[in-house]
């Protein structure tokens, strides 16, 4: 996988009819390989920035650029095909089994029968899943958890230059959940994806941030490493959010992290 | 879609089209009129087209003379039985011809240059128009003849057919022909039911044709038509000259048959397909089985 | 009933029409009503006015539209075939339209996230979906086609529906009941292989 650098500068996206811009003059720069989060309570925009990266939403102002390329000066169906998206909702289709559902980006591709079975498998194993016990699986015979690792092997199948993920793991449980962070950190680790990663969880963005964005009514408050956040919050929003100052939280905040990313 | 479900819907496509039958331009349409003589008649002609090798699609029970002709002229169907007394009379509006000969001669010329249709023989068998009485009625109000019922129509009560009330050589040219026929009472029917108006008292006098076979097996009597109004109904096929053209045999074949049905044997076949609930393809196949056995009915 | 066991032959010849009319209508009309149920699913303020106008000519009494029919077509084979065309579509674009809509918004969210065109989630993901509410619309499709047809008895020569009029006309109830009995068949055949259908398509 090539890390692609993604670049937001001065984005701004309004919807019509509303008071004011889902994302004002927003710059932000991810290196190739990092996983941030954008963190923010529900209307911040987080979701709305995330999907400008794909084209799901279109700017009023601005531009995003992935490895180079203004996406704007892309064909929006060539681009998706190489950035992985992966919903809280999940999205699996319903008419194709596991294996068919992993394989629908490879196969929009054009890869070979045989070369996109091998994928195939080999995704199902990274994501946690036993190939032979789930390949013709049905949807609706998923776990909550079970779905949701289809859907990250579905996202990286076609080894995307970036990955889109909005709230993934907020409909399973906190025991499903912790698991699966713990995946997703070993996932990217290994595939050094340039991951942008939505939620309104501030442990969640704690444990698994390489840095977070802290996102407010549509603008950045504080782009920094978890613990800069911490220690020197710019903003009293930003001191209030993440508890800055609490030794019990820094205390649970280390320990999230390393948990996660134990062996 | 998976590949198998595109291919299960192609094979289902395309069964109409393996079968073949759905449009056939080589078939010969025989059309029949909505009355049981109409029926076996066609039957027989349909019959013999097939046995001749020709294939033969049905379109029976078109409705009235009106609808069978447009149905000729849009080609809907190419040939059917008809009878020179009611294309004399309901098609080309002339006066009714008694000879049979010179009546066939009118319309076959008339409907070759008018309409493009070909007479082919016509059948010794008549079925001509007529009123038809019980005994008893007849008795009582002394009916012989059609001047009779004329007369003494404001004592009567008429059923008939809606058809009879419209034609030219139904009541209105009756009463122009005989004076009279002022009826106490008319009510109209079904073709079938109207025998069964007059066998109940519900009415005393009924149009009728001569060959039905209700007159064969019920206690009714015929008025003797002394002024000649009605002409001859001899029944004939008539084909379009276009699928005469394309075909010619049709011709030997259908001469052959309709020379054949004579007055006996039409009352006969339809009393079978009146009474005795014969289905009319059964009735024709009989009538023309025997013929080749060399027996009449 | 007597007709039936003396002319099996016959019932079965003229059933097979009456089923070569009722499919190739069926046939085309899905032709016709799947792009019409894509129309009325992708342009939620235009269904209401494409679907009602549907379900209007829906109502037409089917004697009327065939005697209308006739006067353009001519007797036979086609007029029956345009007028169960016609009262078709209103059940199957009603259905394809209902399918589509049922699809799961977040599916068409991954769907155009992962790269799929419009055309290739219609193919993909939607139409596949909606097959088991298809198949549904046309069983009832077929059952309600499988008893007009029986007007080709009227105006065509064709199907079961000429034993019921010859029957009406020669007044022998024995063809009539023959017909009847025939056209329920065929419908209740129709019925339970679509459920079929519909159960192994979803």
């Amino acid at each position: 996988m090539n890390p692609a650098p993604i670049s937001f500068e001065h984005v701004t996206v309004r919807y019509p009819g509303a008071p004011r811009n889902a994302i004002d003059d927003v710059s932000l720069h991810l290196s190739g390989g990092e996983l941030v989060v954008l963190l923010g309570p529900s209307g911040c925009g987080k979701s709305t920035l995330l999907r400008t990266v794909n084209r799901l939403v279109a700017l009023d102002a601005g531009r995003v650029v992935v490895d180079g390329t203004d996406v704007a000066q892309l064909d929006p169906v060539e681009l998706r095909r190489g950035i992985g998206y992966v919903i809280q909702a999940v999205g699996l289709f319903a008419n194709m089994n596991v294996a068919q559902n992993v394989a629908v980006v490879p196969s929009l591709l054009g890869w070979s029968n045989s070369a996109i079975g091998e994928r195939v498998d080999e995704l199902l194993r990274l994501v946690g899943l036993d190939p032979a016990a789930y390949r013709s699986r049905r949807t609706n015979q998923l776990s909550g958890g079970e779905a949701q690792r289809v859907g990250v092997a579905r996202a990286i199948a076609a080894r995307p230059r970036a990955l889109l993920m909005d709230e993934p793991f907020g409909a399973v449980d906190v025991v499903v959940r912790t698991a699966l962070q713990r995946e997703l950190i070993r996932i990217v680790s290994e595939l050094r994806t340039t991951t942008l990663f939505v939620t309104h969880d501030v442990d969640e963005a704690f444990r698994l941030a390489d840095r977070i964005v802290v996102l407010r009514d549509g603008r950045i408050e504080q782009v920094d490493v978890p613990f800069e956040l911490f220690e020197r919050p710019g903003t009293p929003y930003v001191r209030e959010l993440v508890h800055s100052g609490d030794e019990i939280y820094r205390r649970y905040y280390l320990r999230a992290r390393e948990l996660l990313r134990s062996p | 879609m998976t590949l198998t479900r595109r291919s299960a819907l192609g094979m289902v496509a395309a069964i109409p089209l393996a079968t073949g039958c759905v449009f056939d331009p080589s078939a010969i349409r025989v059309g029949s009129k909505n009355f049981t003589e109409s029926f076996v008649i066609a039957e027989i002609y349909a019959q013999a087209l097939e046995a001749a090798g020709m294939r033969v699609e049905r379109l029976f029970n078109l409705g009235s003379t009106q609808i069978a002709i447009a149905a000729m002229e849009r080609g809907d169907i190419d040939c059917y039985p008809e009878y020179t007394g009611t294309a004399l009379i309901d098609v080309l509006h002339l006066a009714p011809i008694v000879d049979p000969g010179q009546a066939y001669s009118v319309v076959a010329r008339l409907f070759e240059r008018r309409y493009g249709i070909v007479w082919l023989a016509p059948a010794p068998m008549n079925d001509s128009q007529g009123l038809a009485t019980t005994r008893a009625v007849a008795q009582r109000y002394r009916l012989a003849t059609i001047s009779d019922v004329a007369r003494a129509a404001g004592l009567l009560r008429f059923a008939t057919i809606q058809e009879f009330l419209a034609r030219p050589d139904g009541l209105p040219g009756l009463q122009r022909a005989y004076g009279g026929f002022r009826f106490r009472e008319i009510r109209t029917y079904d073709i079938a039911l109207k025998y069964r108006a007059l066998l109940e008292n519900e009415a005393d006098v009924a149009s009728a044709f001569t060959t039905d076979g209700a007159i064969v097996t019920d206690r009714l009597a015929i008025m003797r038509d002394d002024r000649h109004f009605w002409p001859p109904y001899n029944v004939a096929p008539v084909v379009r000259r276009v699928t005469l053209n394309k075909r010619p045999q049709i011709a030997r074949v259908l001469d052959a048959v309709s020379a054949r049905i004579t007055d006996r044997a039409a009352q006969a076949m339809n009393a079978a397909v009146e009474s005795a609930q014969a289905d009319p393809s059964d009735v024709a196949a009989a009538f023309l089985s025997f013929d080749k056995a060399g027996a009449t009915k | 009933m007597n007709y039936l066991i003396a002319h099996p032959l016959r019932v079965a010849a003229l059933a097979l029409g009456h089923l070569e009319l009722v499919v190739t209508a069926l046939l085309a009309a899905l032709v016709i009503a799947i792009p019409l149920g894509v129309i009325a699913a992708r342009r939620p303020r235009a269904a209401p006015w494409l679907l009602g106008t549907l379900g209007a000519i829906y109502t037409i009494p089917s004697l009327a539209l065939l005697a209308v029919l006739v006067q353009t077509f001519g007797l036979g084979f086609t007029p029956v075939f345009v007028a169960l065309v016609v009262y078709a579509q209103f059940m199957l674009a009603r259905n394809v339209a209902a399918g589509i809509n049922g699809v799961d918004g977040a599916q068409l969210d991954a769907a155009r996230g992962a790269g799929m065109s419009p055309a290739q989630i219609l193919a993909r993901v939607e139409l596949p979906q909606a097959l088991p509410v298809l198949i549904g619309g046309v069983r009832i499709a077929a059952i309600a086609m499988i008893s007009i047809a029986t007007l080709g008895g009227y105006v065509g020569g064709v199907g079961l529906g000429v034993l019921i009029f010859n029957g009406l006309t020669l007044h022998h109830p024995s063809m009539i009941v023959a017909g009847s009995i025939a056209t329920c068949g065929l419908a209740l055949g129709a019925d339970a292989l679509l459920r079929l259908a519909e159960k192994v398509s979803s």
